[in-house]
C-alpha cells in the first residue's frame, strides 16, 4: 500500500503509532509517507507527541523508523499546496488527512477527484466534538461524496487559508483544543481505515463523535 | 404531540415535538443535542426554514459542520 499521512499535529501524532504498528505486522510492504511543513514547538507538548524539536514530518519519521525498522517510512517536510499536490497525491494512494484547515482539505479532495482510485479519510475536531469524512474514488467514479459538498459548504468554500499559501503578513489563528478529542478522532480515522481495508469501499461519508455525550454516529449522504 | 427524529452530528433523539416550529425545537434542544449555531437544517435531505411546523414521523438533521482543527 501507498499511504500518505498529511498533518502531523494533534490528530496525526496520535494516529501514527498504532497505524505504523498495524502496518508493520499486517501490511509490511506499505510505503508510509508523512507530510507536514510545520515544526514542533515546546507549546505543542500539551496535545502532541514528539521527542525533539524539528519539522513534524521528519521528527515522526525518525521516531517510527526507530520503533518499526521494518517499515518503509519517508518524510516530506512541506505543506501541500497547489504547486506540489500532484507530486505527492497520486493514483492508488490512501490519504489520512489530519490537517487543521479546510483549505487544505478542499485542495486534496479536488486533487483526489482527478485520480482514478483513491481513498481519502479526513478527520477534524472542535473542542469536544469532531468528525471523520470518507471520500473514495474507484475506477474514476466517486463512490462517496467529495469532502466539499452540499452538506459541507464550509469545506467546498473554505474561509480559512492553507498554511503553505498564507503570506508572511498573515497569521493563522489558533483556538483551544483538547487532547482527548484529538485522540478520539485519530481512533475513528483508523476505524474507517480498517473498515475500508476489510469490508471494501462501500462506506458512509460522515462520522461524528461527541466527547461529552459519548455518542458516535455515521451518516450516509449519497442516494 | 408525536414523535420526531432530531439529529445533530453524533447525537440523535426521538422527541414529541410535532406541531412545534423548527425554530422552537432548535432553541429547546440546542444544548441537549449540541446543535451548532451555524447548522443548516434539512428535512428528508432537503433544506427547510425555521418556520416549518414539524409533523409526526419527520426526520430533521441539523447539519454539523466538519471539524476544522487537528
Amino acid at each position: 500500500m501507498d499511504i500518505k499521512v498529511v498533518g502531523i499535529g494533534g490528530i496525526g501524532t496520535w494516529l501514527l503509532p498504532p497505524l505504523a504498528r498495524f502496518l508493520t505486522f499486517s501490511h509490511p510492504d506499505t510505503q508510509l509517507t508523512l507530510i507536514d511543513g510545520d515544526a514542533f514547538e515546546l507549546k505543542n507538548r500539551e496535545r502532541q507527541v514528539f521527542n525533539t524539536i524539528g519539522n513534524k514530518a521528519q521528527v515522526h519519521t525518525e521516531m517510527l523508523r526507530d520503533s518499526f525498522p521494518e517499515l518503509d517510512v519517508q518524510a516530506v517536510p512541506e505543506y501541500l499546496t497547489s504547486e506540489n499536490i500532484a507530486l505527492h497525491v497520486s493514483d492508488q494512494s490512501w490519504i489520512l488527512l489530519c490537517v487543521d484547515n479546510h483549505a487544505t482539505r478542499k485542495l486534496i479532495s479536488d486533487r483526489s477527484e482527478e485520480l482514478e482510485n483513491v481513498r481519502l479519510i479526513s478527520g477534524g475536531n472542535e473542542l469536544t466534538d469532531g468528525s471523520v469524512h470518507v471520500f473514495i474514488r474507484e475506477n474514476g467514479q466517486n463512490l462517496t461524496l467529495p469532502l466539499g459538498n452540499e452538506y459541507h459548504t464550509e469545506v467546498a468554500f473554505p474561509e480559512d487559508r492553507n498554511p503553505g499559501e498564507v503570506g508572511c503578513d498573515e497569521l493563522v489563528t489558533h483556538e483551544p483544543q483538547l487532547l482527548f478529542t484529538n485522540f478520539q478522532i485519530a481512533a475513528q480515522m483508523l476505524s474507517r481505515f480498517y473498515a475500508i481495508l476489510t469490508r471494501g469501499n462501500d462506506q458512509d461519508e460522515d462520522l461524528y463523535c461527541d466527547l461529552i455525550t459519548g455518542n458516535c454516529r455515521s451518516i450516509r449522504r449519497r442516494r | 404531540m408525536s414523535s420526531v427524529q432530531l439529529i445533530s452530528g453524533a447525537n440523535a433523539e426521538s422527541a414529541d415535538v410535532a406541531g412545534k416550529t423548527l425554530a422552537e425545537v432548535r432553541q429547546a434542544y440546542q444544548d441537549v443535542l449540541n446543535i451548532d449555531p451555524r447548522a443548516e437544517v434539512r428535512l428528508g435531505g432537503k433544506p427547510v426554514g425555521p418556520d416549518y411546523v414539524l409533523q409526526e414521523g419527520d426526520q430533521v438533521e441539523f447539519i454539523k459542520v466538519a471539524g476544522a482543527k487537528g
